[in-house]
């Protein structure tokens, strides 16, 4: 699934506060690419993200998904698309801790007709003998793996993951990062993927690079396996 | 400072929950207060008064006929069956030895048990042109002595005393002149007697203290008066009916004993006050129970929301008591200030509340006094609960390391182990399964909105069970009757019976509980009597008995059972043929004849006289009017409907305001999950489903389980008042009721949501994520 996204232009506050969260962002990503958005706090990352994949309006500019405006959609139409094509992990996992694993997983595959089977996708990140689990139960990795295969279940065209890791240790991060590169490989799932660590930005078939809300570089990259990055790098 | 203002602004961001939870701590700190006074102005005046007049215990009703073996003892030539009042007025000596005789018998029959003879008549008074019926009582000696209430003096020849209350009403002075009977007499003072034996009708529900009064006036001038003598055996010595009952059964002038402890209308209510009290005490602490609840849960929950400031603040090297003061301060002064508020709301409403009491106790007035208790329950109790609660809350959330604090909670929810359950739960549908595992496995926050729904459909339920509730007692009752007038009659005193019909009335015994036994013409249209199909049963007489819905309440005996009805010197069994849509209290029916058969072995007696027209005053000894009685009633309905309308109004909007709180609280509680489920794509429709589906089902369960449990409630209630006062209140849940709260119920809810969605909306989808994670 496409993105394209033309002289994107956010800002939050008024009057003398105005801050200018993205400014004239322009970017192409191809179906099936694996982005990593990369730079430091208070560049823009995850207000990209957000209007990127409708959570937030913009302020100017247009983005377009698989040939939608989805920056003139009307809340439902946003819902509706969000429901359709669009999968998400947050870094605080986001999960209902109220349900166990499974139905986790469950609640992201009954938005569609034809979801992935849940216990299936558990068993593909590793958590088949921890379905029944509740989310305290898990680890920060498991937990992110559930919040992974919940974002899986509806056969999402484009992954938004904002900081997938970064409230994990090195050796959990790795694991969630080469999930998400195998599914990429798997499934032609777009990803995008936003960070502070660089490290990370060696999966990416494209690396951007956002500064104070402008693009500093947009990078073609040949990526690596997940196993082979180091946090330190 | 800093913090001070913090926490104005914490609580700030709420202000339209906080101003209903102020509303809710003003409502309850009213409703103790009035309730307090009011009671306690009258019940320490009354408890003086009852020690004072040496207040009877008890009261043996005798029968008004001269027994066969009564004739035979007595020292002078007397006929059997003969009426006593018509002794009194023909040879009182005779009248005299004949109650001295049945005194005796009393005292020989108990032991340690002190008796003497109250004597009354009734006449009637004609302040301003008005004509009030009123009783007048010759003083005793030692039992319920005459009471004087502020100046004046016991009545001389010549004068009288009436009670306070009457002539406050009906703007009589101590000098002043008025007629009585057929005198004019000076008044002298203001009098109470402490008497069961009060009741100015035989009708249960004539004690309008405008209209009618206790009337005391020296021995000569009370013998003088032409009326019909009344009398009752009052005792003391014992609070226990069964071992009385026993000790007077082979007594033949014994018709029933009465415990006067609990019998209103009369200065022997002061169980009923303290009843009165409890009960005022009691709906003011449940309604404050419910206000600390949804006080604590919204203060827990302002606090918990405030989590990761106050985390901030403990980062920074806050104490733990600059962080805790703030917020006790704030909630000590919202709690004090709203609780004054209601108490001196309370303090003002509590004369006019007294006044209604004494408009229908006879009782002396006490002063309005606040006491310390009153400020400690009224005021200080709460706001220590809401305070408790607050810090509770605080060293609950302050517990926690300050890193802990800042980040987002994980809630452990309670984890089902219970195999069938877990399979029961695996086969439902998604969505169903979602809603109940929201539910079962935050069980306790579903447990606080049941609890919460559950108190205030009841109060609803009480309050629209309320309304119009005199109405039906005592309106309804006298409204439908077709007569004009009562003329009672003395059976052995000759009442002209043509062209109206004719009645016999007494005090028997019917499956057990004491009951008035009303004999009526089978034939009658003038006392109609419809069951609940609205089918006049009056010409069912000839079959059995009809028995009337509070009869049927008070023993839970049917159409088609078989009742003893026994009266002073017989009993037989009838089978109820009927039951009568009407609420008197302990009321039968019977044929007239028949009655008359059974008791006096001839069908033709008689005590009352139904007319169809008005009946002059000189058709009997007593002519009471239909027409003044409900008068009567619509004048003191005035008074007790304004504090009905009240109690309605204040349990009402607490009922409203709780739902209200509790939708929104339910909503916001759920704020994270309804923005997990956006961000995920689920749509509006869907997310109401998945996280407020439930809660509809809960509510619809919580209503649909409230109906019978108040139905059974109002009930168990109808039969304590029955039981213990001889009153009732017919508290239902009509179909209407239930329509109306449930339109209630589902506006406020709705209202609620709405409130709190439109509350959540305004945060982006990311921050509500961040904001409210639990």
């Amino acid at each position: 699934m496409g993105i394209i996204l033309k002289n994107v232009t956010k800002t939050y506050g008024e009057g003398d506060v105005k801050t200018t969260a993205l400014d004239g962002v322009s970017i192409e990503i191809d179906d099936g690419a694996f982005v990593v958005v990369l730079g430091p706090s208070g560049s823009g990352k995850s207000t990209l993200l957000n209007v990127m994949s409708g959570l937030d309006t913009l302020d100017e500019g247009e983005i377009t998904i698989d040939g939608a405006r989805i920056d003139t959609m009307k809340d439902n139409a946003l819902t509706a698309f969000r429901r359709k094509h669009v999968g998400f992990v947050f870094q605080q996992y986001n999960l209902l801790h109220t349900l166990t694993a499974k139905e986790n997983v469950d609640i992201g595959g009954r938005l569609v007709d034809e979801p992935h089977d849940s216990e299936r996708l558990l068993d593909d990140v590793g958590l088949a003998k921890h379905k029944t689990k509740y989310p305290f139960q898990l680890s920060g990795g498991e937990q992110q793996r559930v919040s992974i295969a919940r974002a899986l279940a509806k056969r999402p065209k484009v992954l938004f993951c904002d900081e997938p890791t970064g409230a994990l240790d090195e050796e959990m991060g790795k694991a969630v990062l080469g999930i998400l590169q195998r599914l990429n490989e798997k499934h032609g799932t777009t990803v995008v993927l936003i960070t502070h660590n660089a490290a990370i930005a060696r999966l990416a078939h494209i690396i951007v690079r956002l500064n104070s809300g402008k693009v500093v570089s947009v990078k073609a990259n040949r990526p690596v396996s997940a196993e082979d990055i180091s946090w330190g790098e | 400072m800093m913090y001070y203002k913090h926490v104005l602004r914490t609580f700030g961001r709420q202000k339209l929950s906080v101003a209903l939870l102020g509303v809710l701590l003003v409502i309850s700190g009213f409703i103790y207060t009035v309730m307090s006074l009011s009671v306690a102005s009258v019940q320490d005046a009354s408890e003086r008064f009852f020690e004072t007049s040496n207040q009877e215990t008890f009261v043996v009703h005798a029968s008004p006929f001269v027994g066969i073996e009564e004739a035979d003892d007595a020292p002078c030539a007397v006929e059997p069956m003969t009426a006593l009042s018509a002794l009194y007025a023909s040879d009182r000596a005779c009248f005299m030895s004949v109650l001295d005789q049945r005194l005796n018998q009393a005292l020989d029959a108990t032991e340690g048990l002190a008796f003497e003879w109250r004597l009354h008549k009734d006449a009637y008074i004609d302040p301003e042109g008005s004509r009030h019926r009123v009783r007048i009582l010759l003083n005793n000696e030692t039992i319920n002595r005459a009471h004087m209430e502020g100046e004046g003096t016991f009545p001389d020849v010549g004068e009288v005393a009436v009670s306070r209350t009457y002539a406050r009403l009906n703007g009589i002075a101590i000098g002043d002149a008025i007629v009585l009977g057929e005198q004019t007499y000076t008044i002298s003072g203001f009098v109470l007697f402490p008497d069961y034996n009060l009741p100015i009708f035989e009708h249960l529900y004539a004690f309008d203290s405008a209209v009618t009064t206790p009337v005391a006036m020296h021995e000569d001038d009370f013998h003088a008066l032409a009326s019909t003598i009344g009398f009752a055996l009052s005792g003391v010595g014992t609070s226990r009916l069964a071992p009385l009952e026993e000790a007077l059964e082979g007594t033949e002038f014994v018709s029933r004993v009465v415990m006067t402890e609990n019998n209103p209308r009369s200065g022997a209510i002061y169980a009923e006050l303290d009843g009165s009290q409890a009960m005022g005490l009691f709906l003011s602490v449940a309604i404050a129970s419910i206000g600390m609840i949804i006080v604590g849960i919204m203060v827990a929950k302002t606090i918990s929301d405030d989590r990761r400031a106050l985390g901030v603040f403990k980062a920074m090297g806050t104490t733990t008591t600059e962080i805790v003061l703030p917020y006790v301060v704030a909630v000590g002064v919202f709690a004090i200030t709203t609780l004054i508020i209601g108490a001196a709301l309370g303090i003002w409403v509590a004369p006019w509340m007294r006044g209604l009491y004494l408009r229908f106790y006879l009782l002396p007035e006490g002063d309005i006094v606040y006491q310390a208790r009153d400020a400690y329950l009224g005021v200080v109790l709460p706001t220590m609960v809401v305070l408790g609660l607050a810090f509770w809350r605080l060293k609950m959330v302050l517990g926690a390391r300050p890193v802990i604090m800042v980040a987002p909670v994980v809630s452990k929810p309670r984890v089902v182990k219970t195999g069938w359950l877990r399979r029961l739960i695996t086969r439902l549908n998604v969505l169903t399964r979602l809603q109940m595992a929201l539910l079962m496995r935050q069980w306790m926050k579903v447990a606080v909105y049941v609890f919460g729904v559950s108190m205030a459909l009841y109060l609803v339920f009480i309050s629209l069970g309320m309304h119009g509730i005199f109405e039906r007692t005592m309106h309804d009752y006298y409204g439908n009757h077709r007569y004009e007038s009562v003329i009672q009659c003395d059976v052995a005193e000759a009442c002209n019976p043509e062209n109206h019909e004719r009645g016999l009335t007494l005090e028997g015994n019917v499956a057990g509980e004491r009951a008035t036994i009303i004999g009526l013409e089978a034939s009658g249209t003038l006392y109609p009597l419809v069951n609940r199909q609205g089918e006049s049963v009056v010409p069912r007489l000839d079959e059995g008995i009809i028995i009337s819905r509070s009869f049927h309440d008070l023993t839970r005996v049917s159409v088609g059972d078989v009742l003893r009805v026994s009266w002073f010197g017989g009993e037989v069994d009838v089978t109820v043929v009927a039951m009568a849509n009407v609420y008197p209290g302990a009321h039968v029916y019977v044929d007239r004849a028949w009655l008359s058969d059974q008791v006096f072995g001839r069908d033709d007696v008689y005590n009352r006289l139904y007319t169809a027209t008005e009946a002059p005053e000189d058709a009997g000894p007593f002519v009471w009017h239909r027409q003044t009685m409900i008068d009567q009633l619509d004048e003191l309905n005035t008074g007790y409907r304004a504090m009905i309308v009240l109690m309605v109004g204040a349990s009402l909007f607490i009922a409203l305001i709780v739902v209200y709180l509790l939708s929104v609280l339910t909503v916001e509680g759920r704020a994270y999950e309804m923005s997990l489920f956006k961000v995920l794509g689920y749509e509006p429709k869907e997310i109401s489903r998945v996280i407020l589906g439930g809660y509809t089902k809960i509510n619809v369960v919580t209503f649909a389980l409230m109906v019978p449990v108040t139905i059974v409630s109002f009930m168990w209630l109808r039969r304590y008042f029955l039981n213990w006062f001889g009153m009732y209140f017919p508290l239902e849940v009509r179909s209407w009721d239930i329509a109306l709260a449930a339109v209630l119920f589902i506006l406020m809810s709705i209202v609620g949501q709405v409130h709190a969605k439109k509350k959540i909306t305004k945060f982006s989808l990311q921050e509500a994520l961040k904001r409210y994670q639990v």
